[in-house]
């Protein structure tokens, strides 16, 4: 949209305002809080307040990219930049890329080569999402000849890599690190050895190994909990083995652990107030969602608040909580929306199609993806309402990022970014003093 | 909603291990006083294990703690065959490689998974 509008507008002072414009949401954009693990800070889903269209067509995109080859891996997005994965299994190549978040212009792209592994029709042979941090960007991939951590610079120069054992999984690999302080923090969860590993962000060396038992390989992104300060963080991690585990993230020793899980994970475990949200399930949709209450102290022991079974309980896409309440989009199209405290069924509605992806919350709607490609968006609320839908054109399983104005989605083998609605993008850049030329 | 409760969160984990936090040091450390609590603990978590669809007897203790508590109670009453970890130093309760259960993980058939893709 903004790409296009000064090639449409007549008159020179048009053009220079709307360039201008163009330059500051780009700026802004580059500006805005980073959204450095696949679903934002915390892997909380929180887009922000900017009002995006719910509906749109092709000609609306700000820009689109193609990617060099195919994947679910969500896009993550760094001080302007894009981070994502791919792969042509055909050839037996993995990518690592950067693409500019201000006009889609590819950056760098790092090849990986190795083998393919069948997998899950749903999986990929990059489902794993990138994380990112001030040193860099990570990325993990997994065969049966073995799980693999690769860390680059911003600038896409390698600075170290990882071997961490074979890798057995009957869908395939597909799990994603998590970055904490100066660790990151490897879920190895398998039907083999499993174990949570720390390396050293900076080097890649071992700082802590936690064995874990296996049950079903997992595939959750580990919430990593930072109160800042003198106090550790928690990493916070669910598998079918152990269920819900809090663990301290610089030592690695588990602070406390509650059994829950009789399924594999798949979804990310989230908060929801002081509940720890997590949800297991296979394809048949024997799904649960368990509320673990946290311990309150010494002599305490972590407790299930609630449980909700597979008419609710998602089993890829991860819960989104937005204040008091939970949303819970299911995997074959009906959406759950529950109360946090108690699990209360506030409204249910059917929006359709299957999912991958996880929900997201931005302005005052929730949005997702359907695997076919389509973008819903509801209401967020006390009731349920779909307020539009848009094509992307494309098979998609990842989940958008949110950078300020700028929403950016992933297809198979696109990158697509949306920019908020003009009223809302004008109205801010006229508050800032500049012209106030309608986009 | 999220935000406000990290720091609460953090810091109960902490004292639940027995490690420093912002309210105090912990009882224990790592490891000592934690171990008794465990072995307090192991009582009420073998008479909270009440069979199928309960989370009786789930609870499982840190690693240091020396002791396991993970027996059973499965969610759908089979348990979890995840007597011992490794972490408390010792192999499975019944010196084997498989599951107590001799086989509780769905589709779990003698090391590989039986069960068809999902």
């Amino acid at each position: 949209m903004p790409a296009s509008l000064p090639l449409t507008l007549a008159g020179a002072g048009h053009r220079c305002s709307v360039a201008l414009i163009v330059v500051l949401l780009a700026a802004a954009a580059a500006a805005a809080e980073p959204w450095p693990r696949w679903r934002g800070p915390d892997g909380a889903g929180q887009g922000g307040e900017a009002r995006f269209p719910v509906e749109w067509t092709d000609s609306d995109w700000a820009w689109t990219a193609a990617l060099p080859g195919a994947g679910n891996a969500s896009p993550v997005v760094w001080d302007g930049r894009i981070y994502t994965a791919s792969a042509d299994e055909a050839a037996g190549r993995r990518f690592v890329t950067a693409h500019a978040l201000a006009d889609g212009k590819l950056l760098w792209s790092r090849d990986l080569p190795g083998p393919i592994d069948r997998h899950h029709v749903q999986n990929s042979s990059a489902s794993g999402s990138v994380a990112v941090d001030v040193r860099g960007v990570y990325w993990m991939w997994g065969t049966q000849d073995g799980v693999r951590v690769e860390a680059f610079s911003h600038e896409g120069q390698p600075r170290w890599h990882a071997d961490l054992g074979r890798y057995e999984g009957e869908h395939g690999f597909g799990a994603t690190p998590a970055v904490c302080r100066d660790l990151l923090i490897v879920p190895d969860d398998q039907d083999g050895t499993s174990a949570i590993v720390a390396l050293d962000a900076a080097t890649g060396r071992e700082r802590w190994r936690l064995p874990r038992e296996s049950a079903k390989a997992g595939y959750s992104t580990p919430l990593v909990l930072d109160a800042g300060g003198a106090e550790p963080p928690l990493v916070m991690v669910t598998s079918m083995a152990h269920g819900v585990t809090a663990i301290d993230g610089l030592s690695g020793r588990v602070l406390w652990e509650r059994e829950c899980f009789p399924k594999r994970t798949v979804s990310s475990p989230i908060l929801a107030g002081p509940l720890v949200i997590g949800t297991s399930g296979d394809g048949g949709g024997d799904n649960l969602l368990a509320a673990v209450r946290p311990p309150a102290g010494a002599g305490a022991e972590p407790e299930i608040a609630y449980t909700l079974d597979r008419s609710i309980a998602p089993y890829v896409p991860t819960p989104l909580c937005v204040g008091e309440l939970i949303y819970l989009w299911g995997d074959r199209g009906v959406v759950t929306c529950v109360r946090a405290a108690t699990g209360e069924t506030v409204w249910r509605g059917r929006v359709g199609g299957t999912y991958s992806a996880s929900p997201i919350a931005v302005g005052d709607t929730v949005r997702n993806v359907s695997a076919d490609g389509e973008v819903v968006t509801i209401q967020a609320g006390d009731s349920f309402e779909v307020l539009g839908r848009a094509p992307l054109g494309e098979t998609c399983r990842a989940t958008p990022a949110v950078i300020g104005q700028r929403m950016v989605f992933r297809t198979a083998g696109r990158l697509l970014a949306l920019d908020a609605e003009r009223g809302q993008a004008a109205d801010r850049v006229q508050a800032s003093g500049s012209s106030g030329a309608a986009r | 909603m999220t935000h406000g409760w990290t720091a609460w969160i953090v810091a109960a984990g902490l004292m639940v291990a027995g490690g420093a936090t912002a309210f105090g040091h912990g009882h224990g450390g790592h490891g000592h006083g934690r171990n008794s609590q465990a072995k307090k603990d192991a009582n009420s978590w073998r008479d909270g294990f009440r069979g199928p669809h309960d989370f009786g007897g789930g609870v499982r203790i840190p690693q240091d703690a020396g002791l396991n508590k993970g027996l059973g109670g499965g969610l759908d009453g089979r348990g979890f065959g995840r007597a011992v970890t490794p972490l408390d130093g010792g192999g499975r309760l019944d010196g084997s490689d498989l599951p107590l259960d001799g086989g509780a993980s769905p589709g779990y058939r003698g090391g590989t998974f039986a069960g068809s893709v999902q």
